[in-house]
Formats: structure tokens, C-alpha cells, sequence
């Protein structure tokens, strides 16, 4: 299993990675390895993109119809088949697409995994050990490294946590949990829809949710509700403790994200607070 | 044992599922419903584990593009 996820996961990233690398410091652009992670970030998710862009527009779609779907529900309660037969009309109806389901989403998990675990120990390149340990990974000669490579990003070294330089750098450097926790609340907070398609929504569902509430326990829905502060404070925490290359990787991840987000389902969530400026 | 699992399920679906969400920007993923995950917890208590668990992976496993529903 694991030489099935190097062979077809964690090598191929690598050599993107030093292709990147490679390029960036032909160009003489500075800070090579910082941006060759921005890079590799960006070629992943455009790989993904389809895959994403695909599962957003359904989405969206289907948040739409929930109403109806649970009027249904309502109606042909207990007739499961029913149920499912009736649901698939609507999404015939809606033009939704059922043919895509969970599979596209779960495909891109080992993808986010592998880019995190490769990145994990790139970042932390110290000797020449670990030169020649990837220079065996590398497909070509030319993607060979030839010496270590500079993990500074501005200054700041990739493969140090935000929680050890607190005391070199001083409490700047929280800026870089902080910035990312911020990223991610911006994302989860346009995921939700805009308030006027709410409300439209609301009257509906609100015969839904009594029949979910049953189900859920409180303190389950709490979390649903809340999760839109709670995580990006973890990945906020994360980040603090986290090597700094891979919040790098983390904060480009979200803000194609965000742009994703936008240009498929507008500001969502965020609307509210754009209009009030 | 099926009120382990049932217990993991739970789990499952007040955190990993709502973090997994997050991550990936996608609110409404299920093409079936209930959720599988709202299936399988049934269907384990109601079938019992063996059944509960096969009846589950048979669903989970339709749920991808080239099986239409």
C-alpha cells in the first residue's frame, strides 16, 4: 500500500515539485522553494478542478431543491423506493446531474494527503543526505538537485513552526495562523447560502428539520452550525504548530478555493457583509 | 461491537464529516438519502451488524459515476 501511494502519489508530486523549483531558480526568482510550493498547490488544483467545479454546481443545485425533496419525504413517508424514485424525477427535473455522486470528492483526499505528506518533508531539507535521498526519487537528470536548496520564504524558514519563532521573530509571526485561519472562515462562510435564498428556503425546511432533529442529537447540530468558526480556529492552531511551508501550501489551497467558490456560486454567505461597504 | 460501530458513525458524522465538508467546500455531497452514513447506523441496528454493514458498502459503492441510481 504504501509503495502503491509513492509510485502514484508522493513521487510524481516531487518531481513536479522540483520541476517547479527548478524553472523558478532558472528564472532567478528568489525565495524559489516558497513559490515552486505555490505552484505545485495551483497545478494540483487545476488538476482537481473539473472534479470540484463539477461536485460545486450540483451542490448548489441541490440546495436548491431540498424543499422539495423533503415534501416528498413527507409525503410518501415509510416507501423508501418511492422516495428514491421520486427524488431522482426531481433531479432529471433540475437538470442535476446524479451521475457524479461521493466518488469525485473522495478521489481528491489521498490527492490533499499526499501533497501535505511530501511537502512535510521537503520543508525540512537540512543535509546533503537528504539531497541525494530525493535526487533518487527525481524521473530525469535534469531534475536532479545539485545542492541543498534555500528553504527561506522571505526570511522566514519553511520548515520552522510559527510556535518556535515566537521568540525570534516576536508576535508578528502570529500573523501567519491568524492570516490562515482567516482565509479558511472566508471560505466556510461563502460555502453558506445568501440570506434571500435562505429565507426562501426556510419556510420549507423548517418541517425537514423537526424530522432531522429527532435523529441528531444537540450537540451534533451545534457543531454543524458552528463549524463554520470552529474549524478555520483549528486550522488556525494547526498552522501555529505546523511548519510554515505547509501553511504556505494550506492558505494557497483555500484562496484558489475562494476563487473557485466565487466564480461557480458568487459570494454566497458573504454577499451580506460585501453589499454593506 | 454494533453499538461501537453506531458510536463510530456518530462520530463520523458530527466531526469528520463536517471537517471533511470544510476542506473541501462542498456542502451537499449525497446523491442518495438518507446519508449513507444515516443508513448504515439504521440499518446496523435495525439488521444487525452483518447485514448492516454489507446492505451499507453495497450503497456506498454505488455512489459514483459510472452505476446510475
Amino acid at each position: 500500500m504504501g509503495d502503491f501511494f509513492n509510485t502514484f502519489l508522493n513521487n510524481p508530486i516531487i518531481n513536479i515539485l522540483l520541476a517547479l523549483y527548478h524553472i523558478f531558480s532558472f528564472m532567478h526568482i528568489p525565495y524559489s522553494l516558497g513559490f515552486a510550493i505555490i505552484g505545485l498547490t495551483i497545478v494540483i488544483r487545476f488538476i482537481l478542478y473539473p472534479l470540484t467545479k463539477s461536485q460545486l454546481e450540483a451542490s448548489a443545485k441541490m440546495q436548491k431543491v431540498v424543499p422539495h425533496l423533503s415534501k416528498i419525504k413527507e409525503k410518501y413517508k415509510g416507501d423508501n423506493t418511492r422516495i428514491q424514485q421520486e427524488t431522482m424525477r426531481i433531479y432529471k427535473e433540475q437538470g442535476i446531474n446524479p451521475a457524479a455522486g461521493c466518488l469525485p470528492v473522495l478521489i481528491q483526499m489521498p490527492l490533499i494527503w499526499s501533497l501535505y505528506y511530501v511537502l512535510q518533508r521537503v520543508v525540512g531539507f537540512k543535509t546533503n543526505l537528504d539531497v541525494s535521498g530525493i535526487n533518487k526519487l527525481a524521473y530525469f537528470d535534469f531534475l536532479k538537485l545539485h545542492h541543498v536548496w534555500n528553504t527561506t520564504f522571505f526570511g522566514l524558514s519553511l520548515g520552522a513552526m510559527p510556535s518556535k519563532l515566537m521568540s525570534s521573530v516576536g508576535p508578528l509571526i502570529l500573523l501567519v495562523p491568524i492570516l490562515t485561519g482567516v482565509f479558511q472562515f472566508l471560505l466556510s462562510k461563502m460555502m453558506i447560502p445568501a440570506k434571500t435564498e435562505v429565507a426562501i428556503l426556510e419556510k420549507d425546511i423548517e418541517k425537514k428539520t423537526e424530522i432531522d432533529k429527532k435523529d441528531a442529537g444537540d450537540f451534533a447540530s451545534a457543531f454543524q452550525t458552528q463549524s463554520m468558526f470552529i474549524f478555520p480556529i483549528m486550522i488556525g492552531f494547526f498552522s501555529f504548530s505546523f511548519p510554515i511551508g505547509l501553511s504556505l501550501y494550506w492558505n494557497t489551497f483555500t484562496i484558489f478555493g475562494i476563487i473557485q467558490q466565487y466564480k461557480v456560486m458568487g459570494w454566497g454567505g458573504l454577499s451580506e457583509w460585501i453589499k454593506k461597504k | 461491537m454494533k453499538k461501537t460501530i453506531i458510536l463510530m458513525i456518530k462520530f463520523y458524522q458530527t466531526f469528520i464529516s463536517v471537517i471533511l465538508k470544510n476542506i473541501l467546500g462542498v456542502n451537499k455531497m449525497c446523491r442518495f438519502s438518507p446519508t449513507c452514513s444515516e443508513y448504515a447506523k439504521r440499518t446496523i441496528s435495525k439488521e444487525g451488524l452483518f447485514n448492516g454493514v454489507k446492505k451499507s458498502t453495497m450503497r456506498i459503492l454505488r455512489c459514483q459515476p459510472f452505476i446510475e441510481f
